[in-house]
């Protein structure tokens, strides 16, 4: 069955071999001209370091509690910056980073081309590359030193997010108790100038005594109040500062990305590029093939008449006129 | 006395007129006077041999006397088949053979003015009348004639038929009766039955094994001797052919 198949689609091609070779033609063609018409790219690359923990995070527990994995933290944040890249306002920050603002908004250039123009792949279970390829040198070094700055950026705004919540609603809670003790206090001032103790060391009147005591608790409450306050925020502080420092020591650049000064080698990609339109047409040419024989019932192999019909092929005749 | 070739380009077999032998080992049939009615190069003459030799197989008097050639459909070569056989038969088996066209529905290969089987059934015409001798010793030909298209049904009813074909089966060792399609006009089915065998003419690459089936349902319990392919011509190149076995 398969050998007759095989038999009848090599029958139909070397038929009109010369038509079923026009969309392979065609389409190595397009390639030929798509690998021409290529420009000359460069490639500029940084390196960072990335870890899921720090020492920091481990003494003091603060930190993103990565939930365990057997993805390196490398190929973690690779991920991180690929599904980022996706986002446009990540891709947008990226462009604008990279001084490619104005051409974005001009539409010379597009998320999709910035998107396309960056890759990132592990180099180690801590070591990731992060490479940016254009045509031109300057806006790759540009484009891949803005994908590493955003990222960490990214990082940064996410995780001090908390933290720095925290901090604004403590200095509004501090405030607003200064505010609270500085009343108390000028309070139990006034009171004591309106009514000075009397001369002689002799007792101040009951109701005097009982106001003044009042008022003398109402600032030990708000002093209270003020230094416990106080010291949340300092605790909301050291957190913010131990949270970048422990972003600071997770993500490090460790090869920031130079301007290139050769560009990239095009024979590889010219070939990949070519084996794909030839793998491309070579498909296109077997599927019409494949679609014309389908379409053909016509008598072709003595088997195939002898099996449909249940009648022997007594002689083959050549087409010898 | 034999054919001058064209000059240039592939050279093409010679024909003897006098013999009807081409020189490439195919065979003519050649009119007394020249004229030329049929030629097969070896390539047919030798697939026709195979197919006699596979009739012969179990006993040499196996091949029919009376052989009915036919196809599915108009145009797949049974007039071809059937001359180049008849040639085949009456050079190598020495044996009076005579071809009888049977397809008054091929207006255009008939000549108007020429007598046939149709002058022997409808007009009182004696065979020998209308038979065309040729320069292959044992081999003959009667032209279908000419029959109005409405009475071409009624002919192939006509009891003259049965009565002139038998008398041509006294002359002759064997008749092979070149036949018009089957799907083409039901005639062909009651013309069949004058024969002992049929063999069904498929055309390569033309018709499609639909065809084949109805065709073969309109002779349903008519013994065959089964079916040949005509012009059989593979566009596999050898070397793939020998590459993929075929």
């Amino acid at each position: 069955m398969t050998f007759s198949i095989v038999v009848r689609l090599l029958e139909t091609f070397f038929r009109r071999w010369y038509f079923y070779l026009v969309p392979f033609v065609a389409i190595v063609g397009l390639g030929l001209s798509n690998v021409s018409s290529t420009p000359t790219e460069f490639s500029s690359a940084g390196v960072i370091t990335t870890s899921n923990a720090s020492l920091l995070s481990e003494l003091t527990e603060v930190g993103t509690r990565t939930p365990f994995t057997f993805e390196t933290a490398a190929s973690l944040t690779s991920r991180k910056i690929s599904s980022l890249l996706g986002t446009d306002d990540f891709a947008r920050r990226v462009a604008v980073g990279a001084g490619a603002g104005a051409a974005l908004d001009s539409g010379a250039i597009t998320l999709n081309s910035i998107r396309y123009s960056i890759a990132t792949f592990p180099a180690g279970d801590e070591l990731l590359t992060v490479k940016a390829t254009t045509i031109s040198a300057e806006l790759s070094q540009r484009l891949a030193q803005s994908t590493i700055d955003t990222y960490i950026d990214e990082v940064i705004d996410v995780e001090l997010t908390q933290a720095k919540t925290a901090e604004t609603v403590l200095k509004n809670r501090l405030d607003r108790h200064e505010r609270e003790l500085e009343t108390a206090r000028t309070a139990l001032a006034d009171y004591v100038r309106e009514n000075p103790e009397p001369a002689l060391g002799g007792d101040r009147p009951f109701d005097e005594q009982v106001t003044i005591d009042q008022l003398s608790s109402t600032v030990e409450r708000a002093d209270m109040q003020f230094a416990e306050t106080m010291n949340q925020y300092e605790e909301a502080q050291l957190v913010t500062e131990q949270t970048q420092a422990d972003i600071d020591q997770r993500i490090r650049v460790v090869d920031p990305p130079q301007t290139p000064l050769v560009p990239e080698p095009k024979l590889r990609t010219t070939v990949l590029k070519m084996v794909l339109f030839m793998i491309l047409g070579a498909l296109m040419t077997i599927t019409l093939v494949a679609v014309v024989t389908a379409l053909d019932h016509t008598v072709r192999r003595e088997a195939d008449i002898e099996a449909q019909v249940g009648l022997d092929v007594v002689a083959t005749v050549p087409n010898a006129r | 006395m034999s054919r001058r070739q064209p000059r240039g380009g592939k050279r093409r077999p010679e024909i003897d007129l006098t013999t009807g032998v081409r020189s490439d080992g195919g065979l003519a049939i050649v009119e007394f006077g020249g004229k030329l009615l049929h030629t097969a190069p070896a390539g047919v003459t030798s697939s026709l041999r195979y197919l006699l030799a596979r009739l012969q197989l179990n006993d040499p008097d196996e091949i029919p006397r009376r052989l009915a050639i036919t196809s599915a459909l108009h145009g797949e070569g049974v007039s071809y088949i059937a001359r180049s056989l008849a040639a085949v038969m009456a050079h190598d088996l020495e044996r009076m053979v005579c071809v009888v066209d049977m397809n008054w529905w091929s207006g255009g290969r008939n000549d108007p003015t020429s007598l046939g089987l149709a002058d022997v059934v409808l007009r009182d015409h004696a065979a020998d009348e209308v038979l065309v001798e040729t320069v292959t010793e044992n081999l003959w030909f009667m032209p279908a004639g000419t029959v109005e298209l409405a009475g071409r049904p009624a002919v192939a009813k006509d009891p003259r038929l049965a009565t002139a074909l038998d008398d041509l089966e006294r002359q002759f060792d064997h008749l092979i009766f070149d036949l018009p399609a089957v799907l083409a006009t039901s005639d062909a089915i009651a013309l069949a039955r004058f024969a002992d065998l049929y063999a069904l003419v498929v055309r390569y690459g033309v018709t499609t094994v639909a065809q084949v089936k109805s065709a073969l349902d309109e002779l349903a319990g008519m013994p065959s001797i089964g079916l040949i392919v005509n012009r059989s011509d593979s566009s596999i190149p050898r070397v793939v052919r020998r590459l993929v076995g075929i």
